[in-house]
Formats: C-alpha cells, structure tokens, sequence
C-alpha cells in the first residue's frame, strides 16, 4: 500500500471558476444547433430533408448539450 | 530453526499478552488525577509516575477502571514520555485478582529497567455516566445530576501519593461525600493527598451539583461522504438529538421561555456550535419540513463555524432530526498518485463540545468504477458489506463503504484512510453518458418525422409538396447562380487592374463550368416538373432565357474589358459601357430575383 505522504494531492480536471462560463458557451452553442435541428425537423418534408444532414447537426447538438449539462450539473452543485 | 523459534515465541506472546501480571514491587511513586465534570460527559486524566521496583523489566502497567465506569467507557487513550505517539492498551485480565475492576493493559515504548521509572498519563471518557437526580424537573428549575467515583485512584499498583481534583459545573452544590482530606472550594473540589494507598482500594464518593449544561446526545448520526473526481468531496450528516438530561415535568411555556433571566444556565439547549472544515462551501442545515433558517455562518481562519439553532428549544427527553450538508474541495482530503488514490478525513466530525454520539454509521460514497476499497480506521469499526449507489450520470452504480461505530465522544474526532484504484479516464464517462442521451433523443425524433400519420394518401397535396421541394432545389441553384455572376465580374474587374490574360482566362473556365451544371440542373428540374405543374416549368424555362442574356452581357463585359486593356478604347468610353453592362444587370437580376420569388 502507497504511503499517503508520497502522493500528491487531487484537484478536478477543470478549475470551478470556469463552470459558468463552460456551462453558458456549450450550452449556448448546443441550444443553436438543437434549434436548428428541431427547426429543419418541423420545416422540411420527405422530399427535402436528406438523412445525413440530420444525423451531423445531431451529433454536433448532442456533443454540445452533452458537456453543457454537466458542467451546468457541476456549477449548481451536482457533484456527478 | 532459531528464526521459527522465536517467531512461535513473539506468536505466543501475542495470543497471550492479555493475561497480565503485577509485580508487587512496581508502585506509583505519584499519582495526579484531573476528573472534568461540568459538561455531560465525565473526563478522566490521570498522570501516573511509575517506578519499577521489582525483579523484572517492565514493558506495560496495567490501568483500572470500576466495573460501573467500564460500563460507560467511550473513550481510553494512553501516552507516555513522548506526548505526541499514543500507547497501545487493551483490555486485559488478571489472574486471582480479587477485585471486580476492569484492567487495562498500557503498552510501553520501551522497557523500563529494574530501578527505573516512567510517567504515563491515561485520559478516559465516560459517556452518559451523570445521572440526573431529580430525573424529572420543571421549566423553572435547575438540573441537578449525580456523580459516582472513587476518592482514590484504582490500581493494581500501590500509590505512595495521590490526589485527585473534580471541576464542576459552575453552580450550586447540593452535596459530596467527604474523604479526609477533602474540600470544595467554588467549582472545584478535591480529595487528597492520599499516602500509600493499597493496591485497589475503593472509597465511594458521591457528587450532587448542579449542571445545567446541554445533556443532548446524538442517538444516530450518518455521515455520508461522497467523493466526486470532478473536484469535490461533499459531506452531508444526518442527526437524531435527544436531550438526556432531566426529563421537563408540567407543560412547556414559551413567554416563560423568552422571559427566563437565566439566559445560557437554563437547562434547555437553544443553539450549539458545529465547527465545520475551513474550505468548507454551500453549506445547508435543513429536516423533513425544510430549510431551517435560524442558524448563521461565520468564516474563521481554522474553520467555518455554523451556529445551529433548532426549531425549538430543547428541553429534557425532547428530540429533533436534521440534515447538515457541505461541499469540500477534492485537494484537502484526496491524494493521487497515478491511478491509485487515498481519501484521508474525519471518521467523526465536531457536531458539538462534549459530544456523545451513540451510534454512528459512516457512509462513503466512491466514484464509480472504483476497485480494491482498503478502509484503513483509527479505531476498531464495524464494517458492513458495501452497497451501490445511482445517483447522476450512473450506469454501473457507485460503491459505497458502510462502517459503524457505537458510543463516541469528541476523542473520536479522529482521521481514516480509504485506499482505491480508479481509472482516471472513468471520468468522461459521464458527458459520454449525457451526449449519447441527447443522441438517442435526436435519432428518435429523426425516425418519428418519417413515419406516415396520414390516414388516407392526399394525392394533390403530395404533389404539391413535392413541386415545392423541387421549386427549393431551383430557388438554392438559383441563388449559386448569382453567385457565379458576381464571381465572373469581380474577374473581370481584376483582370482590369493586373492586365493578367492568363488569370482571367483561368477563373472563367472554373465559373463558366460550374455555371453550365447549376443551368443543366435546373433545366433537369424543369424536365422534372413538365408533366405535374406546367406552369411552373414555363417559368423555370423563362428564368433559363434570362440567364442566357446574363451571360451575353458578361461575355460583352469581358470583351470591352479586353479593348480597354488592349488600349483600343478610351477610359471615358468604357465606363460608358460598364455603367450600361451595370445597369442592365440589375434588370435582369430584378427580372429573374421576381420570377423565383413567383415560383
């Protein structure tokens, strides 16, 4: 068993200071693209909406709500 | 064979090493006890100065206690010459020892030689041991309690001198029993000194005073310790409060209560001090009903302190529950090193001064997918098997360590150490978890649009939606088209300025390329719509009309260009021409812009 005194302590990999401003930034610019996905969804008919532009504004959006929401988990004190 | 030998021998010695021996020539050269009775629980600190007459060396000494006070023993903790290094004890017996004292075995540093000596200070703390007497009293009365003891230090050791000095409460005494030389003087009373007092020699001695400090016991307590590898290590305790003290007789008034003069010395707890981690943050005190906003915080440099007020006035035999929770973080109490990491923190924490705690039960919470959980204790404590938490963002479930202890006092305040192995990227997981979430959202929502509700096929309308898409596809092409002709004057502009033939001719062929498949794909569409909507058609052919006249005029714009470089016509002549080209391409892009606006 490791000696405590050897190691070195934990800090989290992202400094709380910056929880507001992560949180606001991607969930800013996920709340665009799911926007805009919910929009083309609404707006296109089966003629004019092609699958692959679905998918991608879907990726980007969930990547973007994805970290957005636990940073915005972190900032009120949801320690996940 | 030497090696095993001495190997059985230390063996032998350890499963025996609680039958203990007491030479007759070992005595207590001096003996100073200090007994601290004027809060709820009882503290013992005894300073035994040994010396070592018998034959042999001597490696422990043996501490006694009454069987009444073993009864109520929280707490025994020894040191010896070096204050800092806590000996060893444990409980030990005697052999043929007459006496019904509880022994206790001290473990020396080092052994002390035939003729030498050594000075050992034992602190014991009994919990709930003060009686209260009467046990059931009125608002307007004072608690009085009970102290039982012994005018003399019990020992299995002959004491040449002693004495022993009890701090009471500051308040009335109502009496003692006297043991010549024995005598109170305000708060504080003693007994002694006392000269070669036999070995287990019992005086009985009995304290009737008055103590009106807090007699509330924390029957249960959970602390709940969850460690977040995003930084933070949150504690939230969970606390049942019984006041033990004398029972309220009669009924409760609270004009009484508000008008007592007795402020702090009534035998009711109002408020009581939490002393919570320095770092600590977002610190709640809440119960079932909610929030309870009558506490305050304050910041000090060692520590933040909450002044806990309950809802009500805590008189004998009246309880109350509540939840205190704050955040810490991660670097006070967590350690790494590389993917194995060390929770080092409080077993139990300060809830209030002369805390009793009977039952507690501590709850930590790992990050999940942590493996080979070693709980390392300061003191003996009852595991319970591990468990597993959802909270967040949980697939798997996080471990959760259960240990118990029975009977605390503020001498448990002490430090434990949880080893575990993590993986640091187990972190990510987490968003990875809220991004597929989302995902699976969207992919829902992208199958849900294609599904047909329509009940029975609308024809027309189909079609219409369809010649809609189309008249799009035309409208996007038409817009790339204009964009070509800005591209193909802006050439033609530069190439005014550089006279570069070569550059010209270069973007030409790239725009009038990409110009012949925009026109080709709107003459498709053209095709396309022929046979459903004529009109629209038409329309699509007028606009293709249109552009060929566009390209004309670039074409002529580009040749005049040409000239002007060329030297074969004037400046004058040609700005004639380019406001001409100008205004004629406004035309036909206001013409063209109406007709796709029309479609």
């Amino acid at each position: 068993m490791l000696d405590i005194q050897s190691m070195e302590r934990y800090v989290g990999p992202v400094n709380p200071a910056v929880y507001p401003h992560l949180t606001v930034v991607l969930l800013g610019i996920g709340l665009f693209f799911m926007a805009w996905f919910f929009v083309y969804e609404v707006t296109s008919t089966k003629y004019t909406r092609t699958l692959v532009k679905e998918l991608m504004v879907a990726a980007v959006a969930a990547v973007f709500m994805g970290f957005g929401t636990v940073f915005l988990m972190l900032w009120v004190g949801i320690y996940i | 064979m030497k090696l095993a030998f001495i190997a059985l021998a230390l063996f032998a010695a350890l499963v025996w090493s609680q039958d203990v021996e007491v030479d007759s020539g070992v005595t207590v050269s001096s003996a100073e006890r200090a007994i601290d009775i004027s809060s709820q629980v009882v503290k013992y600190v005894t300073e035994l100065h040994v010396e070592n007459g018998g034959k042999a060396p001597l490696n422990y000494i043996v501490y006694a206690l009454s069987a009444n006070e073993d009864k109520h023993l929280a707490f025994i903790g020894a040191t010896g010459d070096n204050k800092n290094t806590a000996l060893k004890v444990s409980r030990a017996t005697l052999k043929g020892a007459k006496s019904d004292a509880v022994l206790y075995k001290i473990e020396l540093m080092s052994v002390v030689a035939v003729g030498g000596k050594v000075t050992v200070k034992v602190e014991v703390v009994l919990a709930q041991h003060l009686k209260p007497y009467p046990s059931h009293i009125t608002q307007a009365e004072q608690q009085f309690v009970l102290y039982d003891g012994n005018a003399h230090i019990l020992s299995p050791y002959i004491i040449k001198k002693e004495s022993t000095n009890i701090v009471l409460y500051h308040g009335h005494v109502e009496s003692f029993t006297k043991a010549e030389p024995s005598k109170l003087d305000g708060d504080k009373l003693s007994y002694g000194p006392y000269e070669n007092t036999p070995a287990f020699t019992t005086k009985d001695i009995r304290v009737h005073y008055e103590n009106n400090s807090p007699f509330v016991v924390i029957t249960r307590m959970e602390r709940l310790i969850e460690v977040s590898h995003w930084g933070n290590v949150a504690i939230e305790e969970n606390i049942d409060l019984l006041h033990k003290g004398a029972v309220l007789k009669g009924s409760f008034s609270r004009l009484d209560f508000q008008m007592d003069r007795r402020g702090n010395k009534q035998p009711a707890v109002k408020s009581y001090k939490t002393l919570l981690p320095a770092a600590s943050k977002d610190v709640y005190y809440r119960d079932e009903i909610g929030n309870i906003s009558t506490s305050n915080l304050r910041q000090t440099e060692e520590a933040v302190e909450l002044e806990i007020r309950p809802r009500f006035p805590l008189y004998g035999g009246w309880k109350t529950n509540y939840v205190i929770g704050y955040n810490t973080p991660s670097y006070e109490y967590l350690y790494s090193s590389g993917g194995h990491f060390a929770l080092r923190m409080r077993f139990l924490d300060h809830v209030f001064d002369n805390a009793v705690v009977e039952d507690l039960t501590v709850k930590i919470i790992l990050p999940e997918g942590a493996k080979n959980i070693k709980l390392d204790p300061p003191y003996k404590v009852k595991r319970s098997p591990d468990e597993l938490h959802y909270t967040y963002l949980d697939t798997t479930g996080r471990p959760v360590i259960i240990a118990h202890k029975t009977n605390l006092v503020e001498a448990h305040v002490q430090e434990f150490t949880l080893h575990y192995d993590f993986d640091r990227t187990g972190l990510w997981r987490e968003p990875f978890i809220a991004i597929i979430a989302f995902y699976i959202l969207f992919v829902a929502v992208i199958v849900w649009v294609r599904f047909d509700f329509t009940i029975a096929s609308d024809a027309s309308s189909e079609s219409r939606l369809k010649v809609q898409s189309l008249v799009e596809t035309v409208t996007d092409a038409h817009g790339q088209r204009l964009a070509e002709y800005e591209q193909y004057t802006d050439a033609v502009n530069k190439f005014k300025a550089s006279k570069d033939t070569a550059a010209l001719t270069a973007a030409k062929k790239k725009i009038e390329n990409d110009l012949k498949n925009v026109t080709n794909q709107i003459s498709d569409l053209q095709a396309e719509m022929k046979a459903s909507s004529p009109e629209v058609s038409d329309k699509i052919g007028e606009l293709q009309r249109l552009d060929k006249a566009v390209k004309e005029q670039l074409a002529n714009y580009q040749q005049q260009a040409e000239r002007l470089v060329g030297g074969k016509v004037q400046k004058a002549q040609f700005a004639d021409a380019e406001k001409a080209f100008t205004q004629k391409m406004d035309e036909l892009k206001s013409k063209m812009d109406t007709i796709v606006y029309g479609l």
